[in-house]
């Protein structure tokens, strides 16, 4: 089963709505303005290829319930660094420390992706249960949803939305990715339906 | 108050819940809240922390806890937490902690550093667990780590500085010193030629003796002066621009060397024997320089015998090591740290010729490879000079000119060492080698 092109709109929606709120929190957490947007969503299965790199920085936070998956902020290893260095305030920037990269990052993680899973939650009228976030450096997306994917069997679509993260004249660019799990395909149609009706 | 833990674990013993127990088995602190954020547990390793025992702390409130305003917006995301099941996590860049204990074990920070996590409890919807790291060590280590990094960036800033100093003071002495010698040419060549015309035209039947032996000397010491000039040219011409480098076959370079040396290795009878050499990436006509001076020296200091020169090379994993030796009058250990400076001449002008430049332009092309020179202190007879050459281009980047200098001094590699290594030259040289001993 495959998401339907106004699967996929009312996801970018709710997608918008959490990040919307995300950088209210975010601003209140940092002391200081910040805009995150969607420019862009998408539909890829897991051959795509930005999905394959290891070069990088993600933050996963799987849920369960009648909706299950994985959600995962994710960067290139230069744009996660410069991002937490704008809070580690760290020169020159090379010395983060993975500690504090781990750190910074799980927590903006956190707010971003509790953001979007609570607004998806909230949406589809799910009670969900949510994991904590992890901070995993130079896996690949795919390997990373590979090992998370607990008992179920396969899988499903996996829908990429580019974020962009605006502080101080400073674009850094990103990912939110949402793996669900095949199995809760339907049930996520079916709830989104009734969203969009 | 029964949580979903005491549901899952029900059995009480002594009046301790199993629940509360394994909460007092983590090695790190745990706390329940309930929605109004009042304390519902405490565990062992909190009570320990902080020395407030759970029969204090529970059912005070968060907010009475840790009354510091500053702390509101975290006590409102865990409230989210209870409301929304979303999990939040507090990281020890953003909030250093969430309860304020005192640093443990003498670490350099006051206060603990925490990273602290907090979820709601399934099936308690009204309940959340906060777990508590103590990450203090590792934030200490990591700012002494950084402290050490600050002063290694630093000092490795400053040695860049002073190599971009000698660098440029060593391109302004070359510059400097070709253009004085360019220049000193020019009114020595006149010198010269008036001198000439001076023999030429005075008769030699009435000048005085002494003055016919004044001019055969102004003649002399002009010819010696630009003959000197020539090599101060030569030599600051080396210490300019980097050559471009190509595949160079050192056999070939010695082979051509002792062509154009022929008159003199058949006036002075002398033997060589050339080892298998390398093939490295070089300056050819550097290289050539180099061996020109090598061998040169080691035909004109030597004494009533023919002289004797053998040439060799060994291998390692990033260099070659190429020995010229002889059996000429050898090199007074005393002068073995001088001898690569320019115009350093260790006899007198009437016993052997020349302006004491050969050995230094030898350092240049050597130091212009990313190579070094040294004078070998255990020679069995007359002097062994001994050159390294990077195996690769990278290397011989790395080592500029003005770090080079410093890597003048002799190895402690014995002749043993030298004569097995000499083995280890690769098959294709060998099959190139000259015959032993040639005359």
């Amino acid at each position: 089963m495959e998401l339907s092109v106004d699967d996929t709109d009312a996801l970018g929606e709710i997608i918008n709505i959490g990040v919307g709120r995300a950088a209210s929190s975010l601003s209140d957490l940092l002391g200081t303005a910040i805009q995150l947007q969607i420019p862009r969503i998408r539909i890829a299965d897991g051959s795509d290829e930005e999905l394959q790199s290891s070069d990088g920085i993600s933050v996963v936070q799987g849920f369960a319930g009648r909706v299950a998956g994985n959600a995962l902020l994710a960067f290139s290893n230069e744009s996660g660094r410069k991002l937490a260095n704008l809070f580690g305030e760290c020169e020159p920037a090379e010395m983060l420390d993975s500690f504090e990269l781990a750190g910074i990052l799980s927590e903006l993680g956190n707010i971003v992706l509790n953001g979007v899973l609570g607004s998806l939650a909230n949406a589809i009228g799910a009670d969900l249960v949510f994991q904590v976030p992890e901070f995993f450096l130079d896996e690949s997306i795919t390997s990373l949803i590979e090992q998370r994917r607990g008992a179920s069997p396969a899988t499903g679509p996996i829908l990429i939305a580019d974020a962009k993260f605006s502080v101080d004249d400073l674009d850094i660019e990103g990912s939110v990715v949402i793996a669900f799990s095949l199995g809760s395909l339907q049930s996520l149609s079916e709830a989104l339906e009734a969203v969009y009706q | 108050m029964e949580t979903a833990l005491e549901t899952i674990a029900p059995t009480s013993i002594n009046g301790v819940s199993q629940a509360t127990m394994m909460l007092d088995l983590l090695p790190i602190g745990a706390l329940i809240v309930d929605r109004h954020l009042v304390v519902q547990r405490w565990n062992d390793k909190l009570a320990e922390w902080s020395g407030l025992p759970a029969d204090e702390i529970v059912g005070m409130s968060l907010a009475d806890l840790i009354p510091d305003a500053k702390y509101e917006s975290d006590r409102s995301r865990i409230r989210q937490v209870i409301e929304t099941g979303l999990p939040a996590t507090f990281s020890p860049v953003f909030h250093k902690h969430l309860l304020p204990f005192p640093a443990r074990h003498g670490l350099d920070c006051d206060e603990m550093i925490q990273q602290t996590e907090v979820r709601r409890i399934p099936g308690d919807e009204g309940w959340a667990i906060i777990t508590i790291q103590d990450v203090s060590y590792q934030y200490v280590q990591l700012e002494r780590l950084r402290e050490k990094s600050g002063k290694l960036i630093a000092a490795n800033a400053e040695i860049a500085r002073h190599v971009e100093l000698l660098t440029a003071k060593n391109q302004e002495l070359d510059d400097f010193a070709h253009v004085a010698s360019h220049d000193l040419q020019e009114p020595l060549r006149a010198i010269s030629i008036l001198v000439d015309f001076l023999q030429e035209d005075l008769d030699t039947e009435t000048i005085s003796e002494d003055c016919e032996r004044y001019l055969k000397q102004l003649a002399e010491a002009s010819t010696r002066m630009r003959s000197l000039v020539r090599d101060v040219l030569a030599l600051s011409r080396l210490g300019g621009v980097d050559r471009d480098h190509t595949s160079v076959d050192l056999n070939d370079v010695v082979r051509q060397v002792q062509t154009d040396l022929d008159l003199r290795i058949a006036e002075s009878r002398a033997i060589f024997q050339v080892d298998p050499l390398p093939v490295i990436q070089g300056d050819r006509r550097l290289l050539s320089q180099l061996f020109f001076n090598l061998i040169s020296n080691s035909l004109k200091f030597v004494v009533d015998r023919p002289p004797k020169i053998r040439i060799a090379a060994l291998e390692d994993d990033s260099e070659y090591t190429i020995a010229v030796e002889d059996n000429g009058i050898g090199i007074d250990p005393r002068y073995i740290s001088k001898i690569f400076d320019p115009f350093q001449r260790l006899h007198r002008r009437q016993d052997f010729s020349g302006n004491g430049i050969g050995l230094a332009v030898c350092e240049q092309a050597v130091t212009r490879h990313g190579g070094r020179i040294w004078v070998h202190p255990d020679a069995a007879q007359g002097a062994e000079i001994r050159f390294t050459l990077p195996k690769s281009a990278e290397a011989a980047a790395e080592r500029t000119p003005a770090v080079a200098a410093a890597w003048r001094v002799p190895t402690s590699c014995s002749r043993s060492t030298w004569s097995a290594g000499a083995e280890c030259v690769s098959a294709s040289h060998r099959q190139e080698a000259e015959p032993d001993w040639q005359r």
